[in-house]
């Protein structure tokens, strides 16, 4: 909602600059977002005559015109094309500033000019096509020698609201005015509306016919007789243009304004062009179609309430109006509808028709209903003084439930003080109510405000509170610190849990993306996943913004394989990178499952220094990663099994990760196919671990090792085993054999090679043994190798290399 | 024999002085000290002296041991002084070159932002509760006073998963999920950080972002209490000398609502680029919770008031770190993510 500062000084006497008025209103909770002064530093714009045109001597497109300046007269060379001997122009006389520059006199071809004629855009007023066209040719009642800066209200200013939709009351700017009273402590002045009414009746000859009373509780008609249709005069047409509207002609204008001032939309017809004697309001029968003024044949959504007149179609209620009855400069007689109509319905009707207009906009957000004769009649008063129309006597109206036009609410002012931390005198409170001219009733201890129909907002107490608390100002509410029992703040085991690990990652070197939760379906071919695949089972979004944004996600992997390849892109081909969020998997309930996962990315190599190229990524550095992130959420029942179907993974180089028996993620290098999908500049490896997962797994315990007192003996151990044994089961075999001194066994060399039979390869352990109480002997140690060796032999048919 | 012991010294000490490796003075060493050396050849031949002599001698003898045994060590300990001054000379190096690059992690900036924010929240006493991105309607809306149809759901476009279930629009609807796992206990008292979705995408809006709620619900809770407690997190995350602001404003779950802004932490409240010329950032919004809200979440609100608030994490994020674009929080660049 836009309101010129002039517009609103006709109801209420306003003391202060519009930036002053901008900010008090914005603090009492109609927030201004901008003061626009759009012809700021025009001057010197002045109305004159044309009294002579002449052609330039020297130059085929140019007049030489001389205008009547209101007792001077002065020359002008104009090349405007649409000037005629007794038009009413502006002209910016020598001295004028305009938003191009100054006026000076000049010399066009040899012919002196004393300023310039002004079209509409040249004073900023409309930028349109039609108004560069030509000079603005003023109404003839306007007096040669008229200061246009003040009679065109160039030095408005505009403020432009941006309205909680809770006051909706507000796109009427004299319920904007209410509240400019309400803050300055003023007296609003409502327009006065009075008219003189021809003998016949309305309800004579015409009559309305409402068949559903839900979807239109009120519908006025009002008939005015012998319209002259013209333009409206200048200063209707500056209050439309500040608030961004086009002047059409009086009549329609005047509906606009009439809209703007009460906020009740009104709709005119070309009385002539209604048949039957009568209007008719009906929702649409199937298949019903309507031309409205837009020239547009639209089909009507169901549900749609449409008025009619005896015989076709004439308006989409409340929205639109027809072609069929249009107000044309033909124009003589006017039917005025000033109706209320149900919000919802509007709000689905225009959305369904894809159709908003000023009017749809505050029918759908709610009108008062005790304003809606009001503002007929001051559509009357207006067709009756700047149009020369007759009123026709009396209104038609459907509505017969006038009740109070106020509801009552009960307030005490102990509770406005405790709700608000205030202690404001009952006397303040009162006084607040007063200027909102909101009713106060004693009520014993209470009082009974009275809140007008048109403040649609307030229905609680505490709304009335609210208005108590704005009005005496926000900054007066005292800042109190809440003084309750003392709370300890807790964080949950399981949030703690993820944190922890996210800490570790940072630790481990990696950074955190957040990527977003829905993807792209293209996401399940790029992975090479099968239709039958589980992660292809999705929630989709009814309504996405885009393809890429339209489904959630059922693994981290899409995104961040797409963040990857981003990086990748930017020549950023090292990374290391982790993410912590929620998966989404349909379920039978209503809500899904949102388990939280874990991914980790690497790509490349760890930064590089002048010292060394940093170290290669690779499987086992990943699975690095994976261990220390298990022992730090203190889960040991984990561990890998081989996986050569995971479509996305190589399939040498993959496993489930397995947490208490349970499939609870995968750990891999990227199939190279994939990463060419998604243009990758290299090898990726990837793991996923379900957190909720391993939350559940974790130990609560914490088993602190007490630290040996007595040497460790250490020995070597280097075996040869068949290529296709698994190194954890020649470590599960060690420690079975090794007995309760065997204290940690470390792999530290793998070998394959000439200098070993083909497909055997080589594992080199150091082990440890010590006990706490005691030096074990060398026989106990060795007994304890010879255990190991032999269980290795036995079991694994493993030797000694 | 004595002046054969002295001569001896003499030569040592002679012989010393011209040595300039450690294995000389080994060398050295044996030739005196060793099982066949001069000193010990003179020790033998004592057997030849009276038995009044002999002690006299002997320990003239140990005498000029000692002495030949410190003059060798002290030889020896210089040279090898010497040899290490020398190796360090080589050692030398450019202590201006760069250090070794360590594998270095970070924190997305988002989640840095969230955990400041608990941090203040769990120091004043309140729980971190955490609720689902999928929500129903009934949370998502109308256990927030905003019943179907309501023209305040235009303020908050939506994706919907079907006509009943969506993506949540904000962090409110753990507030009403919070009351119904807590009532009627008493205080509730807590904070619910969550990602949240709406139906936008430039430079200033992101279709994901994050969100920290705030709830407290107790006997006696005011506007005033409110006031005191943002007052106190603007203070703990934007700077100790920070005002807050409450402007009037709407929302359908608090009555009264305010807008909160705090002093420009540029420009403080001159006035500024960042704070459009105002002296005031918009922060978070907040307000008196709503009769209706407590009332369906098991509160009787005659006979408890509370609090809430909401705020952007993305637009705290990017206020405390001069952030320009919204979208650069979700690229995850990396050149982007280690500069935090
Ligand atoms: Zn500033």
């Amino acid at each position: 909602m836009q309101v010129s500062y002039r517009w609103l000084q006709d109801y209420v006497d306003i003391d202060i600059n519009p930036e002053e008025l901008a900010e008090r209103l914005t603090m009492a909770g109609l927030c201004v977002d901008r003061v626009e002064r759009p012809w700021a530093g025009i001057s010197g714009i002045v109305a004159g005559k044309i009294v002579k045109l002449e052609k330039h001597p020297n130059a085929d497109k140019l007049l030489i015109c001389q205008i009547d300046m209101g007792g001077k007269t002065i020359q002008v060379v104009t090349g405007a094309p649409n000037v005629a001997v007794g038009n009413i122009v502006p002209v910016a006389v020598v001295g004028a500033k305009l938003p191009k520059g100054e006026i000076i006199k000049s010399e066009l071809r040899g012919v002196e000019s004393f300023g310039m004629l002004c079209s509409m855009s040249e004073l900023n007023i409309d930028s349109s096509a039609e108004a560069k066209a030509g000079i603005w040719l003023l109404l003839d009642s306007i007096k040669p020698g008229t200061d246009l800066v003040s009679e065109l209200m160039l030095d408005d200013a505009v403020l432009e609201f941006d309205l909680t939709p809770n006051r909706s009351d507000c796109l009427s700017v004299i319920n904007i005015a209410r509240e400019v009273a309400a803050i300055l402590g003023k007296k609003v002045k409502l327009p006065k509306i009075s008219y003189l009414e021809s003998k016949e009746d309305i309800a004579d000859t015409f009559a309305i016919d409402v068949q559903n009373k839900e979807l239109c509780p009120r519908y006025t008609a009002k008939l005015v007789q012998g319209v002259k249709v013209g333009e409206s005069p200048l200063w209707m047409q500056h209050y439309l243009r500040s608030v961004g509207m086009r002047p059409i002609n009086n009549v329609v204008d005047i509906s606009n304004f009439v809209m703007l001032e009460w906020g009740q939309p009104l709709h005119t017809f070309d009385f002539d062009t209604l048949a039957g004697g009568k209007i008719v309001v009906r929702s649409v029968k199937p298949g019903e179609k309507i031309v409205t003024l837009d020239e547009e044949e639209r089909e009507l959504p169901q549900n749609t309430t449409l008025i009619c007149d005896g015989e076709k179609a004439v308006c989409i209620a409340g929205i639109m109006g027809g072609m069929n009855t249009e107000i044309t400069q033909a124009t003589e007689n006017i039917l005025i509808e000033s109706a209320c109509f149900d919000m919802t319905a509007i709000r689905r009707a225009s959305k369904a028709l894809g159709l908003r207009s000023e009017s749809s906009q505050r029918f759908e957000k709610g009108i008062d209903i005790f304003t809606t004769h009001i503002a007929s009649e001051r559509a009357v008063q207006l067709l009756v003084n700047l149009c020369n129309g007759v009123a026709t006597k009396g209104m038609l109206d459907s509505w017969d439930d006038a009740g109070e036009p106020y509801v009552c609410i009960k307030l005490n002012s102990a509770k406005v003080n405790a709700v608000l931390g205030t202690s404001y005198d009952p006397a303040q409170i009162k006084d607040v109510f007063e200027r909102l001219e909101f009713g106060v009733e004693n009520q014993g201890e209470d009082w009974l405000i009275k809140v007008p129909s048109y403040r649609r907002d307030i229905f609680i107490e505490e709304d009335l509170i609210e208005e108590v608390a704005r009005l005496l100002g926000y900054e007066n509410i005292p800042t109190a610190l809440p003084f309750g029992e003392i709370t300890e703040g807790r964080i949950s085991e399981e949030q703690a849990f993820y944190d922890k690990l996210v800490e570790r990652c940072m630790a481990l070197g990696l950074r955190q993306v957040i990527n977003y939760g829905f993807i792209g379906p293209k996401a399940w071919d790029l992975l090479g996943l099968a239709e039958s695949d589980a992660l292809r089972k999705t929630i989709t979004i009814k309504n996405p913004l885009n393809i890429e944004q339209s489904i959630m996600r059922t693994t981290l992997l899409p995104g961040m394989l797409a963040t990857a390849a981003r990086n990748n892109s930017r020549r950023n081909n090292d990374l290391a990178i982790f993410e912590r969020g929620s998966v989404f998997i349909p379920g039978s309930e209503e809500l899904p499952d949102e388990p939280m996962h874990l991914a980790v990315l690497l790509m490349g190599r760890e930064t590089a220094s002048w010292q060394s190229v940093g170290r290669e990524y690779d499987f086992y550095y990943l699975k690095g990663i994976l261990e220390l992130l298990c022992k730090k959420a203190k889960v040991s029942n984990w561990y890998l099994l081989a996986a050569d179907d995971i479509s996305f993974l190589h399939p040498g180089q993959g496993a489930h990760i397995y947490v208490n028996y349970k499939k609870a993620g995968y750990i891999g290098q990227l199939n190279p196919l994939v990463g060419k999908n998604y243009e990758l500049n290299g090898r990726a490896y990837i793991l996923e671990l379900n957190l909720d997962l391993l939350y559940t797994a974790k130990s609560s315990v914490f088993e602190f090792s007490p630290l040996a007192k007595f040497p460790p003996s250490t020995r070597d151990l280097a075996l040869v085993a068949k290529n296709d044994i698994p190194a954890v089961k020649v470590e599960e075999e060690i420690k079975r054999q090794g007995g309760n001194y065997l204290k940690s066994l470390k792999l530290f060399d793998v070998y394959e090679g000439i200098q070993l039979e083909a497909g055997y390869r080589s594992l080199a352990y150091a082990l440890t043994f010590q006990a706490l109480d005691r030096t074990l002997t060398d026989e106990e140690v060795n007994a304890a190798m010879e255990a190991i060796l032999n269980g290795l032999q036995d079991n694994l048919q493993v030797r000694l290399r | 024999m004595l002046e054969k012991l002295l001569v001896m010294q003499e030569q040592i000490s002679k012989e010393l002085n011209k040595t300039d490796l450690p294995t000389s003075v080994q060398d050295l060493r044996v030739k005196y000290l060793g099982k066949k050396g001069e000193l010990t050849q003179i020790s033998r031949s004592m057997g030849s002296l009276s038995p009044e002599e002999r002690p006299i001698m002997g320990q003239k003898v140990n005498e000029v041991k000692d002495t030949i045994e410190k003059m060798l060590a002290e030889k020896m300990q210089e040279l090898e002084k010497a040899l290490l001054k020398k190796q360090l000379k080589k050692e030398k190096i450019d202590v201006t070159l760069p250090g070794r690059v360590l594998p270095m992690g970070s924190k997305h900036i988002l989640d840095t932002v969230t955990d400041e924010i608990k941090k203040i929240f769990l120091g004043m006493g309140y729980s971190v509760y955490n609720g689902p991105q999928i929500e129903s309607d009934y949370y998502n809306f109308e256990r927030l006073n905003l019943p179907k149809d309501h023209p305040a759901r235009d303020m908050q476009d939506s994706f919907y998963i079907t006509d009943s279930v969506l993506l949540r629009t904000h962090t409110s609807p753990m507030q009403a999920r919070t009351m119904d796992k807590l009532s009627p206990q008493l205080p509730v008292k807590i904070i619910c950080p969550g990602t949240v979705y709406r139906r936008d995408d430039d430079a200033t809006h992101s279709p994901m972002f994050h969100q920290v709620e705030g709830l407290l619900v107790d006997k006696d809770i005011s506007l005033a209490h409110l006031k005191g407690t943002l007052l106190s997190f603007a203070r703990q995350m934007f700077g100790e000398d920070r005002q807050i602001r409450l402007r009037p404003s709407f929302f359908p779950f608090t009555e009264p609502s305010a807008e909160v802004d705090i002093s420009c932490f540029m420009c403080g409240g001159k006035g500024c680029r960042l704070c459009k010329n105002t002296g005031w950032i918009e922060i978070l919004g907040s307000g008196m919770v709503h009769p209706s809200v407590l009332e369906m979440s098991g509160y009787d609100p005659t006979q408890v008031t509370g609090f809430a608030f909401g705020m952007g994490v993305e637009r705290i994020a990017m206020l405390k770190y001069g952030i320009d674009d919204m979208r650069l929080l979700f690229e995850n660049d990396v050149c982007f993510l280690a500069q935090f």
